[in-house]
C-alpha cells in the first residue's frame, strides 16, 4: 500500500471529522452547561444552511452571509431556551428528548413551508486544488480544516480567557455554588445554547458549498452529531474534539479498506465505546 | 392491589359495559359502512356514449417529502397536465378524471396503507406512481388483494417484473419506465465504444446501486473481454461528504467511471468529484468516460447547470428532445407553457400512464381488472417517449431510450444533450426467461 | 453531582395519580366498551377502517410493551426496533427464504426477540438514562446495518416481500386483537405483581431498593425480557400484516415512535400509550389528507404535551374527571 495514499487518505479523513467536530462541539457544549442533549441541534444545523444560503443570495458574498446567517441560528437558539428548554430542565430526561424531538419535526417543516421541499445548491466556492501526496486535494477540504482548528481555537479562548467563558465554566462544574457567588444561571443558559446553536449554524453553513441545503438534513446529521458527542463523553468538548478525529478517519479508512462495512462502523465505534468506557473518552462517570 | 374475585355487581357491570359497547360499535359501524356501489352494466353499451361513472378517480403515490421529495412533484405535473387536457376534451367516455396525490415518504408501510387507502376509502380506480424500489415491491404484493391496476412510473427494479409479475403471476402490475436495464446493460454498450478499459464504480448503496453495477459489469465483460473493473464505492444514501469515496477509487487510477448517483446525492457528488480531479482522471478524445444513468433528470440538470462537464455521457428513463415526434413536441411545449420545466422523465410516464388509462376503458368500455389485463398485454402504446411495446411476460414497457453527451447552450435553461446513440429496445432488454445478460446469444 | 436535571424534581411517579380501585374498575369498563366496539369493525365492509385498525391494535401493543420499561421502570429506550425487527425478520426469513410454516416463523420470532431482548438487557442494563438509550440506540442500527448489508439473506433495502398471511383480513384482525389483549393482560399482571412493584419501586429510588437487598440489574433485566418479548409478538403481527419487512422497521426512527406515543397518550397509566397510539394513527391519517406539513402539527402537539399535558391524554381525561 503506498504510503501517500494512506497519508492522503487521512488528510480526507481529517477534513470530514473536522465538519463532525464543529457541529458536535455545540451538542456538547450545550449539554456540559444545561446538562439538555438537544435533538433541535440538528435543526440548527440545517437552519445555518438555509440562512447562509439566503443571505448569500442577498449579499454575494459567502463569508458574510455564513456569519450573519450562524449568528441569526444563534438568536434562534436563544429564542428556544427561554420559551421551551427552560421549562424542562426539572423534567425527567426523556421528556427533555422529547421536546427536543419535537422542535426538530416543527423547524424542519417551517424550513419546508418557507423554502419549498426542494434541495437548494449555492455557487460553489473555494474551488481550486492543491496538489498533495501527487493526488488532488480540494481547496474545500483545506478550508474546512481551517475553519475546524479555528473553531477549536475559539472555544479555547472564549472559554479560557473570557469573563462569560469562566461564568460557564462556573455553572457547569457547580451551578448551586455559581448561584451563591451571584451568576445569572437564565442569562448563562440562554447564552450557551445561543452559542451552541451558533455552533451549529456555522457547521450548516460550512457545509453548503459542498452539498445542498435540504429539510431532511437535520437528521441525517443529528446522529453523528450524537455519537460523536457520546464517544467523546457528554459535556468535554476536548473529548468531542478528539472522537470527532476517530470518526472521521475510521470513515475515511472505511471507505478505503472495507467499503462494505462503512455504513456500520460509526455504530459499530459507538457500541464499543459504550460496552468498554461508557462514559467516553473524556467524560466523568 | 386489584381485587382478585369478581363481585356479581361487578359481573354484571362488565357485561353492561361489553353490550353498550357492541351497540355503540355497531352505530359507529353502521356509519363507516361503504355505500352500495352502482353496478356497472355490462350489456352491449353504446360505443363511446355511456360512461361508466362520473368520475374515474386514479390514486397518484409518490415521494413528497424527505431528501426526495422533488420526485414526487416531478411526476405529478406529467399527470396533472394529462388529467387537465383529458377533461378538457371531454374526459373519458364523458367520465371527468380525477387524480388523487399521496405520499410514499419513501416508505413500504405508508404507500401500501395510501394504497388501500386511495382505493377503499377514495374509490379509486387506478394507481399509478411509486418512486423507490424498495416500495414498489410492497406495494405490488397489496394489488391483488385489492384487486386493482397498478402502473409504476419510475421504481426501476428488474425484481418486479421479472420475479413478481413474471416468476410469481403478480398480473395487476404494469411498469412503463425503463428499468435498471436502461441504467446497467445500455450503458454498458455506451461503455463498449469508449476506449476506457479500466472501470471503477461510485454508486449509492442500496439494491438499485447493486443491481446496476452488476448487470453493468456482466454486460461489458461480454461486449469488451479487455475490460477490468478496478475499484468500487458504496456511498450511502445523503452523503454530504463523497471525499473519502472518490479518493478510494482514484487510488486505484480507473479511466471510466459508472455512477448511478441521482438526485440530491448526485449534485454533491458531482461538484465534489470535479474539485478531486476524477473527471480529468476520465478524459479522452471525445469527452469524458463517465457514465451517469439519471444524469439527465431534471432535478439534476436544474441544480448543477452548467457544473456538470461537457461531454459526459448521461441518460433517463426518458430525455425530452427525443424522439423527436410531434406527440413529443407536442407534449414538452404544453409541459414547459404550464409548468415552466422541462418534463422530467418521470413526468412523462405519468402523463403516458394516464392516458393510457383513458385509451384502455375506451377500448374495452368496461372497468374489469381481468378484461384490462388482457387488453394491456402485447399493447402498443404511442407516448411521447415512443413506442411502448407492452411485454405480455413481464408487463414491462419496452422502449428505448439514448444516451447523450452533455451539451451546454447558452439557448437554454438546462444543459442539452448532443450525439444521441439509441438501441432497439429489444437489443438491451432481459428477456424471460431472464437467465441471460445481453449481447443474446441464444 | 453536578447534574441538574439528573435527580430531576418531577418524576413520572409525580405526574402519577394513585390509581385508586374505583379507577382501575372505570377504566376496565371503558375498555371493555371499546374492545367490544372494536370487535365490530369486520363487520362494517369498510376494508380500509379494518386495516387501520389492524395496524393500530398491533402498534398498541407495540407502545405498551415499551412503556413496561419506560413508565413502570422509568428506562427509556432507544432501540424497540431492534427487537421488532427482528421478530419480523425472523419469520420472513423463515418463511419466505426457508419454507418453513408460518407457525413455526411466528413462535420463533417472537423467540428471537427474547433473546436479542436478554442479550442486549445483559449488555446494557448496567448503564443509566441517556447512556441506557445511548447503547440501545447503538445496538438497534448495528442490527440495522446488517439488514441493510446481508442482501442475500434480508433483501438488503428491499427487503422481504410476499410470505403469506394465514389469514384472511377478517379474520387476521380478530387474531390480532386476540394476541393483543392477551398480550396486555399478560403484561398487566407482570406490572401489578411483585416484580412490578419492585420496578417501580426502583424507578422511584434505586438506592433504596437496593438497600432492600435486592439486585437491581435482575429486575430490570425481567422488565426488558418481557418488554423486548413482547414487542417481538408485535413485530410478527406487523410482518403478516402487509406481508412485507423493510429496514426501516429497524431504524431509530422506528424506535421513537412508542416513545412519542406513549407521551403522548401518558406514561403514567397502563393504556395510555395505547390511547396515545390511537389519536397518533388517527390524525396522521387524516392530517397526510389535506396537508403535507403533518409533522409541523405534531412537532407542536409534542411540545405542548411536554410542556403542559405532562399526563398526556389520559392525564387530561382524568383531570377534566376528577374536576367535576
Amino acid at each position: 500500500m503506498d504510503p501517500g495514499a494512506i497519508a492522503f487518505q487521512l488528510i480526507i479523513g481529517v477534513a470530514t471529522a473536522m465538519l463532525y467536530w464543529i457541529v458536535s462541539s455545540g451538542l456538547t457544549f450545550t449539554f456540559g452547561v444545561t446538562r439538555i442533549l438537544n435533538f433541535a441541534h440538528g435543526a440548527f444545523y440545517m437552519l445555518g444552511a438555509y440562512f447562509t444560503l439566503t443571505f448569500f443570495e442577498v449579499t454575494g458574498n459567502y463569508m458574510v452571509a455564513l456569519l450573519v446567517g450562524s449568528l441569526l441560528v444563534g438568536l434562534i437558539g436563544a429564542g428556544c431556551e427561554r420559551a421551551f428548554i427552560s421549562k424542562i430542565y426539572h423534567l425527567p430526561v426523556p421528556f427533555q428528548l422529547v421536546l427536543t424531538f419535537g422542535l426538530i419535526l416543527i423547524f424542519e417543516d417551517m424550513v419546508r413551508m418557507i423554502w419549498g421541499t426542494v434541495p437548494k445548491m449555492m455557487v460553489a466556492q473555494f474551488t481550486g486544488s492543491l496538489s498533495v501526496f501527487g493526488r488532488t486535494l480540494p481547496m474545500f477540504s483545506v478550508y474546512i480544516i481551517i475553519a475546524g482548528i479555528l473553531i477549536a481555537l475559539l472555544l479555547y479562548y472564549v472559554l479560557s480567557r473570557t469573563y462569560w467563558g469562566m461564568q460557564i465554566r462556573a455553572i457547569t462544574s457547580d451551578p448551586e455554588m455559581a448561584m451563591c457567588c451571584g451568576l445569572n444561571p437564565s442569562f448563562l443558559y440562554a447564552t450557551a445554547f445561543m452559542f451552541g446553536a451558533f455552533l451549529a449554524g456555522l457547521g450548516g453553513g460550512l457545509t453548503l458549498p459542498i452539498s445542498s441545503a435540504a429539510p431532511g438534513m437535520g437528521e441525517s446529521i443529528i446522529i453523528y452529531a450524537f455519537i460523536v458527542t457520546v464517544i467523546g463523553g457528554l459535556g468535554s468538548i476536548k473529548g468531542a474534539f478528539i472522537s470527532a478525529l476517530i470518526i472521521g478517519i475510521i470513515e475515511a479508512f472505511g471507505a478505503f479498506f472495507v467499503p462494505w462495512l462503512a455504513i456500520a462502523l460509526p455504530y459499530i465505534a459507538l457500541s464499543a465505546v459504550l460496552l468498554l468506557r461508557p462514559e467516553g473518552i473524556f467524560g466523568e462517570v | 392491589m386489584p381485587p382478585e374475585e369478581i363481585s356479581r355487581r361487578d359481573f354484571l357491570r362488565y357485561t353492561a359495559a361489553f353490550g353498550a359497547g357492541l351497540l355503540i360499535g355497531g352505530g359507529v359501524g353502521y356509519s363507516l359502512k361503504k355505500p352500495e356501489v352502482q353496478v356497472v352494466p355490462k350489456e352491449a353499451p353504446v360505443v363511446g356514449e355511456k360512461k361508466l361513472k362520473d368520475t374515474i378517480k386514479i390514486g397518484h403515490i409518490a415521494i413528497f417529502s424527505g431528501p426526495f421529495g422533488t420526485y414526487g412533484e416531478l411526476q405529478k405535473r406529467g399527470s396533472q397536465l394529462a388529467m387537465e387536457e383529458i377533461n378538457a376534451a371531454g374526459g373519458i367516455m364523458g367520465s371527468k378524471v380525477e387524480v388523487i396525490y399521496r405520499d410514499s415518504a419513501a416508505k413500504p408501510a405508508e404507500a401500501v396503507k395510501q394504497v388501500r387507502s386511495l382505493v377503499e376509502n377514495e374509490g379509486c380506480d387506478f394507481i399509478i406512481g411509486i418512486d423507490s424500489s424498495g416500495v414498489v415491491l410492497g406495494v405490488a404484493e397489496v394489488m391483488p388483494e385489492v384487486n386493482k391496476l397498478l402502473f409504476v412510473t419510475h421504481a426501476a427494479t428488474h425484481r418486479l417484473t421479472e420475479d413478481l409479475v413474471y416468476k410469481k403471476g403478480i398480473k395487476e402490475v404494469f411498469r412503463l419506465a425503463v428499468p435498471v436495464y436502461q441504467d446497467g446493460i445500455m450503458a454498458a454498450f455506451i461503455a463498449a465504444q469508449l476506449p476506457a478499459t479500466r472501470w471503477a464504480a461510485v454508486h449509492p448503496d442500496y439494491e438499485y446501486g447493486y443491481a446496476s453495477w452488476e448487470l453493468f459489469q456482466k454486460t461489458l465483460s461480454k461486449l469488451r473481454p479487455d475490460v477490468e473493473f478496478v475499484a468500487e464505492a458504496w456511498a450511502k444514501i445523503g452523503t454530504t461528504d463523497f471525499t473519502p469515496y472518490i479518493s478510494s477509487v482514484m487510488e486505484k487510477k480507473p479511466d471510466g467511471i459508472h455512477t448511478v448517483e441521482w438526485g440530491v446525492d448526485l449534485f454533491t457528488f458531482v461538484r465534489q468529484a470535479k474539485q478531486m480531479g476524477l473527471f480529468d482522471a476520465v478524459k479522452y478524445d471525445g469527452g469524458y468516460a463517465w457514465i451517469n444513468p439519471m444524469g439527465y433528470s431534471i432535478d439534476a440538470m436544474e441544480a448543477l447547470k452548467t457544473e456538470y462537464p461537457e461531454g459526459c455521457w448521461i441518460s433517463g428513463r426518458y430525455v425530452w428532445p427525443y424522439p423527436d415526434t410531434a406527440l413529443n413536441r407536442k407534449f414538452v411545449k404544453a409541459h414547459l407553457d404550464k409548468f415552466g420545466h422541462y418534463p422530467a422523465y418521470s413526468g412523462e410516464t405519468s402523463y403516458t400512464a394516464v392516458y393510457l388509462i383513458k385509451k384502455l376503458i375506451e377500448l374495452t368500455q368496461t372497468l374489469d381488472v381481468d378484461t384490462h389485463i388482457k387488453t394491456l398485454e402485447d399493447m402498443v402504446v404511442y407516448s411521447p417517449a415512443g413506442a411502448r411495446l407492452i411485454r405480455k411476460e413481464d408487463h414491462q414497457a419496452v422502449y428505448e431510450v439514448p444516451y447523450g453527451q452533455v451539451k451546454h447552450d447558452p439557448n437554454y435553461p438546462i444543459p442539452v444533450l448532443r450525439n444521441l446513440k439509441a438501441m432497439p429496445a429489444q437489443m438491451y432488454y432481459k428477456k424471460p426467461p431472464f437467465d441471460e445478460v445481453p449481447p443474446f446469444t441464444k | 453531582m453536578k447534574s441538574k436535571s439528573g435527580g430531576s424534581t418531577e418524576t413520572i411517579e409525580t405526574v402519577k395519580r394513585v390509581e385508586t380501585v374505583a379507577t382501575v374498575e372505570r377504566t376496565s369498563i371503558v375498555l371493555m366498551a371499546v374492545v367490544a366496539a372494536s370487535l365490530l369493525i369486520p363487520l362494517t365492509g369498510n376494508k380500509y377502517a379494518l386495516y387501520l385498525s389492524t395496524k393500530i391494535w398491533i402498534l398498541i401493543l407495540y407502545a405498551i410493551a415499551f412503556n413496561v420499561l419506560f413508565g413502570y421502570s422509568g428506562l427509556l429506550s432507544f432501540g424497540h426496533a431492534l427487537f421488532f425487527s427482528g421478530s419480523a425478520y425472523t419469520l420472513a426469513i423463515l418463511v419466505a427464504r426457508l419454507d418453513y410454516p408460518l407457525a413455526v416463523g411466528f413462535i420463533l420470532g417472537i423467540a428471537a426477540a427474547a433473546l436479542f431482548s436478554a442479550v442486549v438487557g445483559t449488555l446494557s442494563l448496567r448503564h443509566r438514562e441517556i447512556h441506557f438509550a445511548m447503547v440501545t440506540l447503538a445496538f438497534s442500527m448495528l442490527f440495522w446495518g446488517i439488514v441493510m448489508k446481508w442482501r442475500d439473506v434480508t433483501g438488503g433495502e428491499d427487503g422481504i416481500t410476499g410470505f403469506p398471511r394465514g389469514f384472511s383480513m377478517f379474520w387476521f384482525y380478530y387474531f390480532t386483537v386476540l394476541v393483543v389483549v392477551v398480550s396486555a393482560y399478560l403484561m398487566y399482571r407482570f406490572v401489578k405483581s411483585d416484580i412490578g412493584l419492585v420496578l417501580e419501586g426502583i424507578r422511584e429510588n434505586e438506592t433504596r431498593v437496593q438497600f432492600s437487598g435486592h439486585s437491581t440489574l435482575k429486575y430490570r433485566l425481567y422488565a426488558m425480557l418481557v418488554s423486548g418479548t413482547f414487542t417481538g409478538v408485535a413485530g410478527v403481527l406487523w410482518a403478516l400484516l402487509d406481508r412485507t419487512v423493510t429496514p426501516t422497521i429497524a431504524h431509530w426512527t422506528f424506535s421513537a415512535i412508542p416513545v412519542i406515543v406513549t407521551l403522548l397518550g401518558g406514561p403514567q397509566s397502563f393504556i395510555g400509550p395505547a390511547v396515545g397510539t390511537i389519536v397518533y394513527v388517527i390524525i396522521q391519517d387524516l392530517i397526510t389528507k389535506y396537508t403535507l406539513y403533518w409533522q409541523f402539527i405534531f412537532g407542536v402537539a409534542i411540545v405542548a404535551v411536554v410542556l403542559f399535558f405532562r399526563g398526556g391524554v389520559v392525564g387530561i381525561v382524568e383531570r377534566y374527571l376528577r374536576g367535576r
